[in-house]
């Protein structure tokens, strides 16, 4: 019997999905274990230098697929990517097939699969933004109450389609969540961060507008302060605004969204979930005639 | 009149829920919309009136990207022109309205 409860029903559903995907207590130290042996490795090799988780497993927002991500400071790039690569196979953290570094990208980095649990991990060097970034999402978590909910389902839906990383054109975790932020943010409605919000609406709502009616072509998001959208000219004076132009909340001289060259692809992903969610709901919805 | 299969053939319709173009009633978002106060099994819940109509303060509009008014009020082009605006607030309830004025809309 769906009559009358589908939303209820998909309202419980995103909530049943962040319980279930969230970590675990095993899976966290497991990551722990591996972060803490590559740790050990970095640190023979330069002892003077600082290493510091980020992304989403600072955040805890990560999926069981999801990759950790390290930073190492105090070391200059030049030549530490094939030294560190080298240590870490000499230590047996990963075999030569699953490490590569990835020079051409935004920002360097080593990516590697390493050998004990399969985790991915991506290891980039003086990117003071990074930590700073983590911290800011776990304050806007704080703050939001929907926000954890839809940015895991999100994580997933855009993981399903390959865009989840910016490497390959997708969206970044870290831009998603500043997408859900703001759409909180400047949502007409203010009922959103209400205990009895239904997150099922939210999420329909989030594909709803940047699927369809969010202007990518004139408009830019900024989180900070509250949120607010900005014009493209706006942004012009001080840079370049890219498609999926948003105003990094850590450095306000970054945009975000630069990186995501797959981000019209995005769009229409959202645009597609929301005609199949729209039109599921409804077709359970009892129609009232 | 409606076409049986809930599909809005004639774009230009006008939705006799919602007001707006490009639908039929039966495929208005407001239908699912209703339930934005709704998080248990049962008829969509009609939140306290002083929460009702609730308008965020920030007011900004995600077509043009301006301060002033929000953006389904927008009158600058669409980027998808084929796709029109939908209003982010409910217009009815339904059981509420059903349970009662019967077969009537507000
Ligand atoms: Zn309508
Ligand atoms: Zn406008």
């Amino acid at each position: 019997m769906l009559r009358d409860s589908s939303l209820a029903r998909l309202h419980e559903e995103i909530i049943d999905f962040y319980q279930y995907i969230s970590p675990r207590p095993e899976e966290k130290n497991m990551r722990e274990t591996v972060v803490e042996g590559v740790k050990e490795v970095i640190l023979t090799l330069w002892p003077h230098v600082q290493v510091e988780v980020f992304g989403s497993f600072r955040t805890g927002l990560y999926l069981p697929t999801s990759d950790i991500d390290l930073v190492i400071f105090g070391i200059d790039g030049k030549g530490a990517f094939e030294d560190l690569e080298k240590a870490l196979m000499q230590h047996e953290v990963c075999d030569r097939d699953n490490i590569k570094c990835i020079h051409n990208a935004m920002v360097p980095i080593i990516k590697l699969t390493e050998k004990t649990c399969n985790y991915k991990m991506d290891i980039e060097f003086n990117i003071e933004n990074s930590v700073k970034s983590a911290d800011i999402i776990q304050t806007y978590i704080r703050k939001y109450e929907p926000l954890k909910y839809l940015v895991l389902v999100l994580k997933q839906f855009l993981f399903q389609r390959e865009l989840n990383e910016v490497f390959s054109g997708g969206v970044s975790s870290y831009t998603l969540v500043m997408m859900v932020v703001n759409f909180l943010q400047l949502h007409p409605r203010r009922y959103t961060d209400h205990p009895e919000a239904n997150y099922g609406v939210l999420l329909i709502e989030f594909f709803e507008l940047y699927g369809r009616h969010f202007n990518y072509h004139t408009t830019c998001i900024r989180v900070r302060n509250g949120g607010q959208y900005l014009t493209k000219e706006e942004v012009r004076i001080k840079y370049q605004p890219s498609f999926l132009c948003i105003e990094d909340p850590a450095l306000f001289s970054n945009d975000i969204g630069k990186g995501s060259f797959r981000a019209a692809f995005v769009k229409q992903s959202f645009d597609y979930a929301y005609s199949v969610m729209s039109k599921a709901v409804l077709d359970n919805t009892p129609y009232p005639r | 009149k409606e076409c049986p299969n809930g599909l809005a053939k004639d774009k230009r319709k006008t939705c006799r829920r919602c007001f707006m173009r490009g639908h039929v009633e039966k495929e208005c978002p407001d239908r699912w919309r209703q339930y934005y106060a709704t998080t248990k099994f049962g008829p969509p819940k009609k939140p306290p009136d002083e929460l009702l109509n609730a308008q965020n303060p920030r007011v900004y509009c995600y077509n043009c990207g301006k301060k002033g008014h929000y953006g389904h009020e927008c009158v600058e082009a669409r980027m998808n022109s084929w796709i029109p605006p939908s209003i982010p607030f409910v217009f009815r309830f339904d059981n509420l309205i059903l349970r009662n004025k019967p077969g009537t809309s507000s």
